[in-house]
């Protein structure tokens, strides 16, 4: 995989947040959560902490100041939850992931809290990529329209409101107007009452595919 | 439409009109829309900057957040004691987060306007005398009901196992027009389909006469003699995004806007703080439980939300369908590396199916570091009740819908695979503060209130301590409600508007005097 072709726009291009050795351990991170087995290509990885960069650029210097400390944390995490007097980024990538998911379920919320937070940052950007959501067959579009609902032929009659006999005193019958039935759920797939009701039960997803 | 784009001015600006309004979002775009058409002249300052709606479709999720949300929707609050720390999302946009939510609408519930109306005092607030602000909105919003058709398979799979344990479900009405169902609601419609107020009503507005200017600061109302004269700000320099020349709107009404996070700052911020400002926040928090199916799900493949059910409003739950965009969804999968990857692999075979609470309110807004404040929140025990109720309920409903594997909210928990760990663990739950929540809808931190001593605004909107300084936002609703919040907001906001415009001679009296 290359880097992102889609460059991200910071609403404010002047501002920054992460420092040098900030990004060094932010793309540590990044190389453990997304490619523990090399399957993304450096450039992309560098790629990607810019667009974090930039995208946690838009948020107030305060929240900054915060993720900056929580990723302080994360660095730290070896020394917190192993006693191994090493940074996170001197790590291996598979002891990384080690320390990470210990992290993670740590019962300290507040510890687990600021992984969690970048993950969750990190994560939004990353599957932004067109490879990531291709690979997942995300269209941004609707695919599959009226899936699931049976076809009604073009010739069919539009169906009339519903007349209903209501006895009413010192008449013989008045008509009203059956409401139309609320949507209340009702499961559109496999009915086998509707498909008897309906015998040529093609499905519009067997021709409304446009991809 | 036309904006004036505060970035662009490169001189102080100075200026006098009838009606300024602080926010562009469902409050402050209502306001704006009926003062203008009462033939006042109105200004509307917005803090965020103003992007067309054609633009949102060229928007990636985090480019939309970064550019339309506060704090690049990375806001929160605060978890205090045995409560989550919860994210906030809101807008910072002209049209505000009208731009980010899903659409849903909903009228205040019977019960919550009976309770608002009897026990707090609020004799006006029933649902006879909002029905025709509710009415007048719908209309304008074009409120339709989510046909069946837009229904997206997870949503689908949602109301099977809803059906198969008797649990009623309904579909949503939302603010649309010509939907596409691309689920990506939150970001910005790409299709211009929801009617957010920066399409439905700013234009209305700006056709009445309104001036609208973006990347507006307000950051004090100023106050002469018990009646608010006017309000001062600078304009964002589009490089730094700090604030930089000065501008100063003076005008007989004051109304503010900026919704339930930053209206008790600018009060704050004025000297107008009473004992109420800033508190009473509820947040109506809100999760979400994922389901692994065998087949093939492609949620995003209709609208984001489209059913919901009540059954369990009694309980103080909505349960309702939803959706968004993968890179989200992914944001809150368990585990690092390939544990991880594995997860989003899934993807395509996951539903989600979400739930709010009825929150009884507990969360405090106060200034802090910088102009964003610090949101803290204590959820109450009954709350924590709730909480755990839903994520069985929502637990029960995926493996009755034919989960193989059900995903809850709960940071670091492995998946569960049968009704029995899931009711195991809801008897006996964790740490509240390992729970993933979400809030789309603050409410309350400026209340309104029948007493001066019980609130901030009086029933008609206007501050109980400063004459012709009005609140029209969410922040003035005086308890949760228990269903989503742009619908009412804009209701309340419509009477607050029409209160201002029929006695507005009067206010004109007093701010000449």
């Amino acid at each position: 995989m290359t880097a992102s072709p889609l460059p991200f726009l910071s609403s404010f291009p002047e501002r920054s947040t992460l420092t040098r050795r900030d990004r060094i351990v932010l793309r540590a991170v990044a190389e453990a959560m997304f490619s523990q087995d090399g399957e993304v290509d450096e450039s992309r990885l560098d790629a990607h902490v810019e667009h974090v960069d930039r995208f946690i650029s838009n948020a107030s210097r305060p929240l900054r100041a915060g993720l900056r400390l929580a990723l302080f944390v994360v660095r730290l995490a070896p020394v917190l939850l192993f006693f191994r007097m090493r940074m996170l980024e001197s790590l291996s990538v598979d002891e990384r992931v080690t320390v990470l998911t210990r992290l993670e379920r740590s019962r300290f919320a507040e510890l687990s809290l600021a992984f969690i937070g970048w993950r969750a940052v990190m994560t939004m950007v990353f599957y932004e990529h067109p490879a990531e959501l291709e690979a997942l067959g995300y269209a941004s579009e609707r695919k599959v329209y009226k899936r699931h609902l049976a076809l009604v032929p073009a010739a069919a009659p539009v169906p009339m409101p519903i007349p209903i006999a209501i006895p009413m005193v010192g008449a013989a019958v008045a008509v009203a107007v059956a409401p139309p039935p609320e949507e209340s759920g009702v499961r559109l797939r496999d009915d086998a009452d509707e498909d008897s009701a309906h015998p040529p039960a093609v499905h519009a997803h067997d021709r409304d595919e446009v991809a | 439409m036309t904006i004036l784009r505060g970035r662009e001015l490169t001189s102080p600006m100075s200026t006098s009109v009838d009606v300024v309004v602080v926010g562009s979002g469902a409050g402050g775009a209502v306001v704006a829309r009926e003062l203008a058409r009462a033939g006042r002249s109105v200004i509307v300052l917005e803090e965020g900057a103003y992007h067309a709606p054609k633009e949102y479709a060229s928007f990636s999720p985090s480019r939309a957040f970064g550019t339309l949300a506060r704090e690049a929707g990375l806001g929160l609050a605060v978890g205090l004691g045995d409560t989550p720390i919860m994210s906030v999302l809101a807008g910072k946009c002209v049209g505000g987060s009208s731009v980010l939510t899903g659409g849903v609408c909903f009228r205040i519930p019977d019960e919550v306007l009976h309770d608002w109306s009897t026990r707090l005092g609020l004799g006006t607030m029933t649902p006879e005398e909002l029905a025709p602000y509710f009415d007048e909105i719908e209309r304008d919003m074009s409120v339709e009901t989510v046909p069946a058709s837009m229904r997206s398979r997870s949503t689908e799979l949602f109301v099977e196992g809803a059906e198969h344990l008797g649990i009623p479900m309904k579909s949503l009405r939302r603010n649309t027009s010509g939907c596409k169902g691309a689920s990506r609601c939150n970001f910005g419609c790409p299709h211009g389909a929801k009617m957010s107020v920066d399409i439905s009503m700013l234009p209305d507005a700006r056709a009445n006469g309104a001036v609208i200017v973006s990347d507006a600061l307000v950051e004090k109302v100023v106050v002469e003699g018990g009646t608010a004269r006017a309000v001062r700000g600078r304009f964002m320099d589009p490089r730094t995004g700090e604030p930089g020349i000065a501008f100063e709107v003076r005008a007989r009404v004051v109304v503010i806007a900026c919704g339930s996070l930053h209206t008790p700052i600018l009060l704050r911020n004025s000297g107008l703080g009473t004992s109420h400002v800033g508190r009473h926040l509820t947040l109506h928090p809100a999760f979400r439980v994922g389901a692994l199916f065998d087949e093939r799900v492609d949620g995003w493949d209709g609208a984001m939300q489209s059913v919901y059910s009540d059954h369990f409003a009694d309980e103080g739950l909505t349960l309702v369908g939803v959706y968004t965009v993968p890179s989200i969804l992914a944001a809150a999968f368990p585990g690092v590396g390939r544990e991880h990857r594995r997860g989003v692999k899934a993807m395509p075979n996951l539903a989600f199916f979400g739930a709010m609470i009825h929150d009884d309110g507990n969360g405090r807004v106060m200034r802090w570091l910088g102009r964003e404040p610090l949101v803290t929140y204590r959820m109450s025990a009954q709350d924590r009740h709730r909480l755990w109720r839903g994520v069985g309920v929502l637990g029960e409903l995926a493996f009755a819908g034919g989960a193989r594997e059900v995903m809850l909210p709960i940071f670091g928990a492995d998946p569960i695979t049968s009704p029995a760990q899931l009711r195991a663990l809801v008897a006996h739950p964790p740490s509240t503060k390992k729970v993933e929540c979400m809030s789309f809808h603050p409410l309350g931190s400026a209340k309104m209130s029948a007493d001066p001593g019980d609130g901030v605004v009086k029933p008609t909107g206007e501050t109980w301590s400063t004459r012709n300084l009005f609140v029209a936002d969410g922040s003035v609703l005086p308890s949760s409600i228990g269903v989503n919040s742009q619908l009412p907001v804009m209701a309340i906001a419509l009477r607050i508007a029409r209160g201002i415009a029929a006695e507005f001679e009067l206010h004109g009296r007093v701010a000449a005097a």
